[in-house]
């Protein structure tokens, strides 16, 4: 269970503010959205997970911020203000800010996606879909219960083999011949179990009728009230933030920064995983 | 057989070549919010395939070889994770693809890369992943069932095309998606980014399918002659 009240929340709703947070994240380069989008996402990452977590997480979507960053400054001749030219490479000032702002836009998105990681558990996802994809559902369970599995059987296949046939040739060559036979006995394995085990769920009554579902999650006031609070302010910024993102240009120029009600109702939406924290002044022991 | 499955089957090739055709339209008009657009045009590709798999009422013991084959190419993207670039999913996908048919080959590979993500990461790129990879194993699926695909190096060969193309598709999207003002040095720039990667996945596959090219069909059509599947 991921740390903090917002977790404890219906999924639907989860799963809304961080459709609204990736959408709007998505949307965007201007800084101000796109600063205020890194700094809730990183924050939010912190407190589900820790400092040390969050800077490996950091470290992991550096590589790929720094590429489209680069790419979008190093290859980008649209900016008048040129401040270094050579070959194809023509570097400018809106360049570099374009790119700093893309890469920023690409980081928080990540950044929102490792927080979904953490609040959205299978379960949930579970939850949300099963009724609608029963077959899909169950076959990501299914999946998720065999991939251990593979591993765990690999490994005493590993074990036999090497105590029936002993002395391995460790050329390169012998190590695929053996990972091949590997994959091979676990898929023939894997078929024959599965079979054995689709003819016992069948056996059972599987998809005789719908599926019913055992129900987690309630929905209670607070799932309405902060359902309502978040359309509201995904509705406030569908207008805003447009209207500002259109004003504002890199090329030729980059326009300066106009102040706006659209970042307080963005700050507002995404800071929703802390204001719902509201609800312990009322009820401490939630 | 039901009317959705039936309107879904003939929606399928037509929704895999529009999408990369609306992809790469949304970058030469040079329209706003790529990334969001695109990412949200491969869900919408995804749906006639898994909704047209969820509504034709499969036995369970016939999602079996989904089941197995996806948990083998999750486990095995897991084991390969230190190896950069070489990765026995598509070798995998390939031959679900080829044994099973095109949809079962869509699932695996789009199902693959779902579950794998929950290990690597999720992010913007998942249904790109999933596409790309259910694209593979559709292709692979459409190409087996005109038996083209029997002798070792057939399938080698369609294999590595499968993972270049795979590669394009993804390079190609982080183009579109992430770059503005795209120009020739810088798509030239993204791809040569990517190629050692792609070759050396490209390299990986045909490793991975020239020893089972042969033994996998056979092993799995024993199986169905067995279980009568």
């Amino acid at each position: 269970m991921a740390k903090g009240l917002f977790a404890t929340y219906h999924p639907a709703v989860c799963m809304l503010f961080f459709l609204a947070a990736i959408g709007f994240g998505f949307s965007t380069q201007h800084p101000v959205y796109v600063a205020l989008s890194c700094v809730m996402s990183g924050a939010f990452l912190v407190y589900l997970r820790g400092w040390r977590p969050f800077l490996r997480t950091v470290g992991t979507c550096v590589p790929l911020v720094v590429f489209v960053g680069l790419l979008n400054s190093l290859f980008n001749a649209a900016g008048a203000t040129v401040i270094w030219r050579w070959g194809p490479f023509c570097v400018c000032v809106e360049g570099l800010c374009y790119g700093v702002a893309m890469g920023g836009m690409l980081a928080a998105v990540l950044l929102w996606f490792a927080c979904y990681n953490e609040v959205m558990t299978e379960d949930k996802f579970t939850y949300l879909f099963g009724r609608r994809l029963p077959t899909v559902s169950l076959m990501v369970s299914m999946i998720s219960r065999w991939v251990p599995r593979m591993v765990i059987r690999g490994r005493s296949v590993h074990n036999s083999q090497e105590a029936l046939i002993g002395g391995y040739d460790q050329s390169r060559r012998g190590t695929l011949r053996r990972g091949v036979r590997m994959a091979t006995v676990l898929a023939g394995l894997g078929m024959e179990d599965s079979i054995q085990t689709a003819d016992s769920m069948s056996a059972r009554g599987y998809g005789s009728t719908t599926r019913t579902s055992y129900v987690l999650f309630r929905w209670h006031v607070r799932e309405h009230v902060v359902l309502g609070l978040l359309v509201a302010l995904a509705v406030a910024n569908a207008m805003l933030l447009f209207a500002d993102a259109g004003a504002f240009a890199f090329y030729p120029l980059v326009s300066s920064v106009e102040p706006s009600w659209g970042y307080a109702t963005y700050a507002l939406m995404l800071g929703t995983p802390f204001w719902v924290e509201l609800e312990r002044v009322r009820r401490p022991w939630a | 057989m039901n009317r959705i499955v039936c309107a879904t089957r003939i929606v399928q090739p037509v929704i895999l070549v529009a999408l990369p055709v609306v992809m790469l339209l949304w970058a030469w008009l040079r329209l706003p919010n790529a990334a969001l657009v695109t990412s949200i045009c491969a869900c919408v590709a995804l749906t006639p395939f898994f909704v047209s798999f969820e509504k034709s009422r499969r036995r369970a013991r016939d999602l079996m070889p989904v089941v197995v084959l996806t948990s083998l190419a999750v486990a095995g993207r897991l084991v390969f994770a230190p190896v950069p670039a070489i990765k026995p999913v598509i070798a995998i996908v390939v031959m679900g693809g080829l044994c099973f048919g095109r949809e079962e080959g869509f699932i695996t590979g789009a199902l693959a890369m779902l579950v794998s993500n929950v290990f690597f990461g999720q992010g913007p790129w998942t249904p790109w992943q999933m596409f790309s990879m259910g694209l593979v194993g559709y292709l692979a699926g459409v190409t087996g069932s005109h038996g083209r695909l029997v002798r070792r190096w057939s399938v080698a060969a369609f294999g590595a095309a499968m993972a270049l193309l795979y590669g394009f598709i993804l390079d190609t999207w982080t183009i579109v998606g992430f770059v503005s003002n795209a120009n020739a040095t810088s798509v030239l720039a993204t791809y040569v980014a990517g190629l050692a990667n792609n070759v050396a996945s490209a390299m990986g596959t045909v490793v991975f399918l020239v020893p089972i090219a042969h033994s996998w069909p056979r092993m799995f059509g024993r199986i169905r002659e067995r279980y009568q599947m």
